[in-house]
């Protein structure tokens, strides 16, 4: 089997009634470009990450109380740089986070979550993903991303997730682009007949843009139009890429080596690059420096290091804004599975030369862990994502998260 | 006001037919069954009743004919594809006597394709009489992959599937020893698809697969972990926060416990036991109930039946709602009204929630049949992918076909999470739906020496036996594969089959004869993966 390059002149002739080559204008704009946009990455830790073994309390007794087996002796010191502070400090695996945050580029942002917790994976992911909390089916609901997408970045390519399929970037009438990886991201062919491959791939196209269809058939129809609109332009990113840094094998390694790669291909118009990392359930068997946790830790650690150091070679890392959150934290004591179950708030992570490094949002106290088995929520995560698209993407971020059932703060001045 | 009111009086009136309806229903034959396969119901017994047509399309009452559109649309939801000649089938035995023979699953493992999907389990240094017990993750989704796509009983695999999306188990971190137990798993699934929930619901909660997957087997009784104890309720009998609370799910978690692994020495395999010594002692309170200590056995039943008795405000069980939404999300509707759902629960409650019998019902009902019904729900990429080689009789190799449900995030015996494969429009990505899937049937056209090598004939596959030109066979494969064309995307076809395009791109007009052998190759195995490029094709 090969890949198809579809010619230019396919291109001219089938792309003009596309709408995400329409949006984006003519295909000298594929080449590589050096613009400035600025864009931020979304690092989704599916299944609940423990983040009080991930930004340690340095100074509370009750954190190693309660949890006896699991809790961290000896984290990171972030004593270093303009952020330095002596209350916390990292999982020993995060090496490149303890040197982001020397570089005053590590943000925490304690106690984050959203009113009414619910300790589900599937409620709290609905949340995160929606930006909503009522009580509607996550199925009629539009993501988050989708919605920013349609009000700043309307095209298929405006918010794109690698790896990780996310409901944020889903919702009715909505077609952005999500893909496992980008070098899959390609048609194979029928290589005894080339010829016939070109054309059925025309004729599908020309079937679906005039296919009238409402309801599922059209969202079937608008992800099979994204592989026929970007395909091409994906692969002559993946053909001309050259790599800066080695990322890992891993699938997160693997997914940031993708956004990278969409970064450097340049002229995409893309504000928002979703992706993730699975496996944060550890209700058993969490390990405290070797074992489930700390392997992820070392996965999210080698992941975002080489993202940092690719875009500080690239002079993009000043455009950049990393989040790395998770749909809850986890509880503050030990089952006696060795692993921790669902919790509430959670420390989140922002990282990127855009980023005012520090500690934000109130100090854990030694009654938060002690007093409650969940750490408490006092910063909306809506909060957080509305600072980023107010403060970084120059955009209204009101209309984004609408949900009137919100913590107030404010500023935070993160970005 | 007024508009409201007669609005009101219409929802009442409409809920007391249906209440009716329903009443009915069991009074001519719905009422309980011990035997999955028993139902005494006699609702649309055949293809050529007289059944009364009711006022709303909702509603449960018995349908009295069904054309061959309702029994194509029958068989899209109950089978993975409308496989040739089963629509005949199904049309000459009446859809009521079809459903019965459906729903009587021979014994697992009495059947010769269980006998060679076997094989893909076993290993060359197997021990005696432990052959196919200690297979890769790979080998057991070959075997998975296969019983789909082989079971002359389509609908067992389908109902397996289902329950495998409600009670979903990865067990992509089992130990080697601990991987035979998904291959019981699964055959659980597969035997017990038309059964009582209630028992299927204990069995389930007690396998091996089940307590490794959610920490069962590693609980402690002193800090008992949670996760079974909420996952039970949220995702296999309740629904989220539906009756039950935090301290509820505390307390379950310590009836949760006493089950361990044991490695049996003689056979190198680990099981998982019953072990006096790892429950929590002392009562537990979930639900408002207390569960006295007793350590001779553990508190799984009696949570599955306190489960089961547990009522909302208006005294009904709560389970058989869930259950009844779940089941015809999956085989009804998207989004089926809140009164469906409700008659829905009668009709399980009626039959003691015995699956089987509830399910005929639904299949034999005004509602299946219905234009909101018939509205296109999407199919999973394990549907597709099954359903064309069950319909084409096109093959692939196993590591193809495992290779691209992989992409797709689709593999059987491999669900996502615990909360199965994503549902309704979450399933669609531009990876997978436009991009891996058309690549998988790329791959399924352009395997031709080893279909043909195998005696595989296209033609005599995919086309009418007397064809003469493009039209017939465009039209017969479009019916084959459910794909619904518009006259223009019909033309569109024909005359693609009739023009040769060489690898220049210069074309040659040709007329497409069915019987020649090149233009099958060239030309129908192509029209194919065009059909699959139609949005109805992603649809049942």
């Amino acid at each position: 089997m090969s890949h198809i390059k579809l010619s230019r002149r396919n291109l001219l002739q089938f792309g003009a009634a596309s709408a995400g080559l329409a949006a984006l204008g003519p295909l000298a704009n594929i080449a590589r470009a050096a613009d400035n946009r600025k864009f931020v990455v979304l690092v989704n830790l599916d299944g609940g990450n423990d983040s009080l073994n991930t930004a340690v309390p340095l100074n509370i007794g009750a954190y190693h109380d309660r949890r006896p087996s699991l809790s961290i002796e000896t984290p990171l010191e972030l004593t270093s740089g303009s952020a330095a502070n002596s209350e916390y400090g990292l999982h020993p695996n995060l090496t490149g986070l303890q040197a982001l945050h020397s570089d005053g580029q590590l943000a925490m942002v304690q106690k984050v979550g959203y009113p009414d917790a619910n300790r589900s994976h599937f409620t709290s992911k609905d949340v995160f993903h929606t930006g909503d909390t009522s009580g509607l089916d996550a199925n009629d609901k539009t993501g988050w991303v989708a919605r920013y997408a349609q009000l700043y970045n309307p095209h298929t390519l405006g918010c794109i997730s690698v790896g990780y399929n996310a409901k944020a970037l889903q919702g009715p009438g909505v077609n952005l682009l999500q893909m496992n990886r980008l070098s899959s991201f390609a048609y194979n062919t029928d290589g005894r007949y080339a010829g016939e491959s070109e054309r059925r791939l025309q004729i599908a196209r020309t079937m679906l843009e005039r296919h009238a269809s409402v309801g599922n058939a059209q969202a079937v129809k608008q992800a099979i139009q994204a592989g026929h609109q970007n395909i091409d332009r994906i692969q002559q990113i993946v053909d001309s890429y050259v790599p800066n840094v080695e990322y890992t094998s891993s699938r997160f390694g693997q997914s940031l080596e993708g956004i990278s790669q969409l970064i450097q291909g340049g002229g995409l118009g893309t504000d928002i690059y979703y992706t993730g990392m699975g496996g944060f359930d550890t209700h058993s068997g969490q390990g405290v420096t070797g074992g489930r946790h700390p392997n992820l830790m070392a996965d999210l650690n080698s992941g975002i290091e080489a993202f940092a150091t690719d875009m500080k070679a690239l002079g993009k890392w000043q455009d950049c804004v990393i989040v790395v959150f998770s749909e809850f934290g986890r509880r503050n004591f030990e089952n006696g599975s060795g692993g921790t179950d669902h919790g509430e708030g959670q420390t989140l992570l922002l990282t990127g030369g855009a980023v005012q490094g520090g500690i934000y949002g109130s100090d854990l106290v030694p009654s938060d862990i002690r007093d409650h088995s969940n750490l408490p929520m006092e910063v909306d995560f809506r909060h957080i994502f509305s600072e980023i698209i107010t403060n970084h993407l120059g955009h209204d971020a009101a209309p984004v998260f609408p949900d009137p059932n919100q913590f107030t703060a404010a500023s935070l001045g993160i970005v | 006001m007024e508009i409201r009111l007669v609005q009101a009086s219409r929802k009442l009136a409409r809920k007391l037919l249906l209440t009716m309806a329903t009443a009915t229903l069991v009074s001519c034959g719905g009422g309980s069954s011990d035997s999955p396969n028993s139902s005494a119901a006699t609702a649309g017994s055949g293809n050529s009743g007289t059944g009364s047509s009711s006022v709303f399309n909702d509603s449960l009452n018995p349908k009295g004919e069904f054309t061959d559109s309702d029994i194509r649309h029958f068989l899209s939801r109950t089978h993975f594809g409308i496989e040739p000649g089963k629509p005949e089938i199904v049309k000459a035995k009446g859809l009521s006597v079809y459903i019965d023979e459906m729903m009587a699953f021979a014994p697992v493992g009495s059947q010769p394709f269980e006998t060679d999907a076997n094989t893909l389990l076993m290993n060359d240094d197997d021990p005696i009489g432990l052959e196919g017990k200690f297979p890769s993750v790979s080998d057991v989704i070959d075997w998975n992959i296969n019983l789909l796509m082989n079971n002359p009983n389509a609908f067992q695999e389908v109902m397996g599937m289902f329950w495998q999306d409600h009670f979903g188990v990865d067990f992509e971190t089992f130990r080697g020893e601990e991987e035979h137990l998904m291959i019981d798993f699964v055959n659980l699934l597969r035997e017990r698809g038309t059964g009582n929930f209630r028992d299927l619901l204990l069995d389930v909660s007690r396998h091996g697969a089940m307590l490794i997957f959610l920490d069962g087997a590693d609980n402690s009784k002193f800090a008992p972990n949670e996760n079974y104890a909420r996952e039970f309720w949220e995702l296999f009998a309740l629904g989220v926060d539906n009756g039950y609370t935090e301290t509820d799910v505390i307390e379950a978690s310590r009836a949760y416990t006493g089950w361990r692994r044991h490695h049996n020495s003689a056979t190198g395999l680990t099981e998982v036991v019953f072990d006096p010594e790892s429950k929590a002692v002392g009562s537990k309170q979930p639900l408002g109930n207390s569960v006295g200590h007793d350590l001779s056995n553990d508190d799984y039943g009696i949570m599955v039946d306190l489960t089961m008795q547990h009522t909302d405000a208006t005294g009904s069980d709560l389970v058989a709602s869930f259950l009844s939404r779940k089941l015809l999300r999956h085989f009804h509707s998207e989004s089926p009204s809140d009164d469906l759902i409700n008659s829905f629960a009668n009709v399980l409650r009626q039959n003691n929630l015995n699956v089987g019998p509830a399910l005929k019902i639904l299949f034999l009902s005004e509602s299946f049949y219905s234009e909101s019904a018939k509205a296109g729900l999407i199919r999973d990429f394990y549907e597709q992918v099954v359903g064309l080689v069950r319909t084409t009789g096109l093959t692939e190799s196993n590591h193809q076909y495992r290779r691209y449900l992989s992409d797709m995030q689709s593999l059987p015996s491999r669900p996502p999470s615990v909360e199965g494969w994503p549902e309704g429009d979450d399933k669609i990505s531009s990876q997978a739906t436009g991009v891996s899937m058309p690549n998988f049937v790329n791959e399924l056209i352009t395997n031709r020496n080893n279909q043909e090598a195998e005696g595989y004939d296209i033609g005599a596959a995919l086309q009418p036996a007397a064809a003469t030109n493009a039209t017939e066979v465009v039209d017969h494969l479009a019916k084959l594969l459910g794909v619904s064309l518009d006259e223009t995307e019909r033309q569109d076809l024909i005359n693609y089959m009739n023009v040769e395009i060489s690898n220049d791109g210069s074309e040659t007009p040709v007329n497409y004869t069915p019987q020649n052998t090149d233009h099958q190759s060239r030309k129908l195995r192509n029209l194919l993966w065009i059909l699959c490029q139609h949005p109805s094709f992603h649809l049942k």
